[in-house]
């Protein structure tokens, strides 16, 4: 399997050594469900990506935002919504146009939990330092048009869960 | 060189996201739903004092487990939680879902009902931490009718408490204080009662469908003669009684716990008969109550426990009330669960079926000064002169 890779990325051209990369995401969030049940639950997450990318290493920002869905019980209603702005660092594996490659990135979170009871709404927000690590591939389409597949693994136990993320966008 | 470095950073980042979320001082903030004590549920800030892990659900007065099933009465033990929460700058948890919300209420609920029964001396004979399921599917249990949902429940005889979300229109069942506290005086009195276990064998329809009228607020029990009663119908009628009791002393401590004698209503608009704070007469003779329960126990079809239990539930009520205008707030939970202890002992030692004003006569005369317990019976109790009440009360009585 690796070899192949190896081989198809011999026989593409390399995705030019210093260029930036920006684009719209979507993606998913998936967290484990609140009752411990095996599974996930999963939230769409949408989404920009931009970075700057120099031979072998890429740096950038990427945003994410999930707008929540109401979730009740009853008279209850809770609605969990977040935006995260990170940086992230990379570096990629290969100089071609199949790249696969490895992330770091932190930057801040911003969680907010509207809680509706009988009429009356709440809501608190909160900002927190979260990190990531990710592997994604960078496939270079033709000389402008780059698509981004990703996994970030956010380890922390007030987001603890996995982007998959999915972007076509434009590199120059 | 940089490798080494990059490798020591991925290792701190990945140490700091293990580390225990646990505030320094011990104490979770958490903001939960709660009834303030007129029936109305606003969003409280709260303190969890003994919880020594608010993710996993894991104190010392419980431990939740969540999505368990049954195959039969034996119970899968379900999953450890994984609650979800944001933490605010004043270190406030707030419940990012309803699922985490139910659970985290359920726990401020079960510290705190420790704390009010550990006040009162109620709770050697008890386990802690005490078991909870939440959102159990126990659809498979043919021994026992488990709804899966918008439901509370403790099961005597698995030591478990139950509760699910549902999605009507009230609090849900849940989340209703009174209602947890009403659950958890049924392990209070299974402990003190040594679990009076239900004789499952006992239960069948051999007197067919009694089609018994129950009415509120001017009921009386049926007069007719039941003959050549079995043993097993005694047993049966016993047990039923004794649950009767359990569900009327449940509601009375659930308003001592709330502070709000209709509690039930934030949940069941309806079910204003076992509304504390409404008049209820019982106005039959010693005979006439036996006999109806014998008729109603016989037919699990028409179970109305917790409104036979209502009838006692108001005269505990009605007495409470009494107490604390004249400053007195603690003598009359503990004298009911000094009474608990005396229940066990007048049905296994009689055999026989003693009527619901009998117990009570049995409740009044536990203390030497009777006359404001019997003040508070014959407010209930309005029955001829043929019940044991009025024998207990002497000239007390109306």
């Amino acid at each position: 399997m690796i070899k192949s890779i190896l081989f198809l990325s011999f026989l593409i051209s390399s995705l030019s050594h210093a260029g930036t990369y920006l684009a719209p995401t979507i993606g998913v969030m998936t967290t484990p469900h609140s009752s411990g049940e095996q599974g996930a639950e999963s939230s769409t997450v949408f989404g920009a990506e931009g970075f700057y990318i120099y031979d072998y290493f890429m740096g950038g920002i990427k945003y994410d935002h999930y707008s929540g869905a109401n979730d009740s019980a009853g008279i209850l209603t809770v609605k969990s919504k977040f935006d995260l702005l990170s940086v992230q660092l990379g570096a990629r594996a290969l100089l071609s146009e199949v790249s696969p490659y490895f992330v770091l990135g932190g930057g801040v979170l911003s969680q907010s939990v509207t809680t509706k009871l009988l009429g009356t709404e709440e809501t608190f927000s909160t900002s927190d330092f979260a990190f990531n690590l990710g592997l994604g591939v960078l496939v270079q389409f033709s000389k402008n048009w780059v698509g981004d597949v990703a996994l970030r693994y956010y380890p922390q136990n007030f987001i603890n869960g996995i982007n998959y993320m999915l972007s076509v966008g434009y590199y120059f | 060189m940089i490798n080494r470095y990059v490798l020591c950073s991925i290792l701190c980042l990945l140490l700091s996201a293990c580390r225990s979320d646990k505030p320094t001082n011990g104490i979770y903030k958490v903001r939960v739903p709660m009834d303030d004590g007129t029936g109305q549920y606003v969003q409280q800030t709260v303190e969890l004092k003994t919880v020594t892990n608010l993710s996993q659900m894991e104190g010392t007065a419980s431990v939740i487990k969540a999505r368990g099933r049954n195959n039969g009465m034996e119970i899968n033990p379900g999953y450890i939680p994984h609650g979800k929460f944001i933490k605010t700058g004043d270190n406030i948890y707030i419940p990012q879902d309803p699922e985490t919300l139910l659970m985290t209420t359920n726990m401020v609920h079960f510290e705190r009902l420790k704390e009010f029964y550990d006040q009162r001396s109620a709770t050697a004979q008890m386990t802690f931490p005490q078991k909870v399921m939440v959102q159990a599917d126990f659809s498979n249990m043919t021994e026992l009718s488990v709804p899966t949902s918008n439901s509370a429940m403790y099961i005597s005889s698995l030591n478990l408490f139950v509760f699910s979300l549902g999605d009507d229109s009230s609090i849900p069942v849940s989340m209703n204080s009174g209602v947890i506290s009403h659950e958890y005086f049924h392990s209070v009195f299974a402990a003190l009662t040594g679990h009076y276990e239900e004789p499952r064998d006992v239960w069948s329809n051999d007197l067919g469908n009694s089609q018994i009228n129950f009415y509120m607020n001017s009921m009386c029990f049926n007069t007719q003669k039941i003959n050549q009663v079995t043993e097993k119908q005694t047993i049966r009628a016993q047990q039923y009684l004794m649950d009767s009791i359990n569900e009327g002393m449940a509601d009375y401590f659930a308003y001592e716990y709330t502070k709000n004698p209709s509690w039930i209503l934030a949940t069941l608009p309806g079910a204003t008969n076992r509304n504390l704070a409404e008049k209820k007469y019982l106005a039959c003779g010693d005979e006439s109550q036996k006999n109806w329960i014998y008729y109603e126990s016989q037919n699990k079809k028409f179970n109305l426990r917790h409104e036979v239990g209502s009838i006692f539930a108001r005269f505990l009520y009605t007495l409470a009330e009494d107490r604390k205008s004249h400053g007195d707030s603690k003598s009359t939970p503990l004298q009911v669960l000094k009474f608990v202890g005396k229940l066990n002992e007048k049905f296994k030692s009689s055999g026989k079926l003693p009527s619901l004003s009998e117990l009570t006569s049995l409740f009044v005369t536990q203390n030497e000064n009777k006359e404001d317990s019997c003040t508070a019976a014959n407010q209930v109790f309005t029955a001829g002169a043929d019940t044991s009440l009025n024998k207990a009360c002497g000239s007390l009585a109306r």
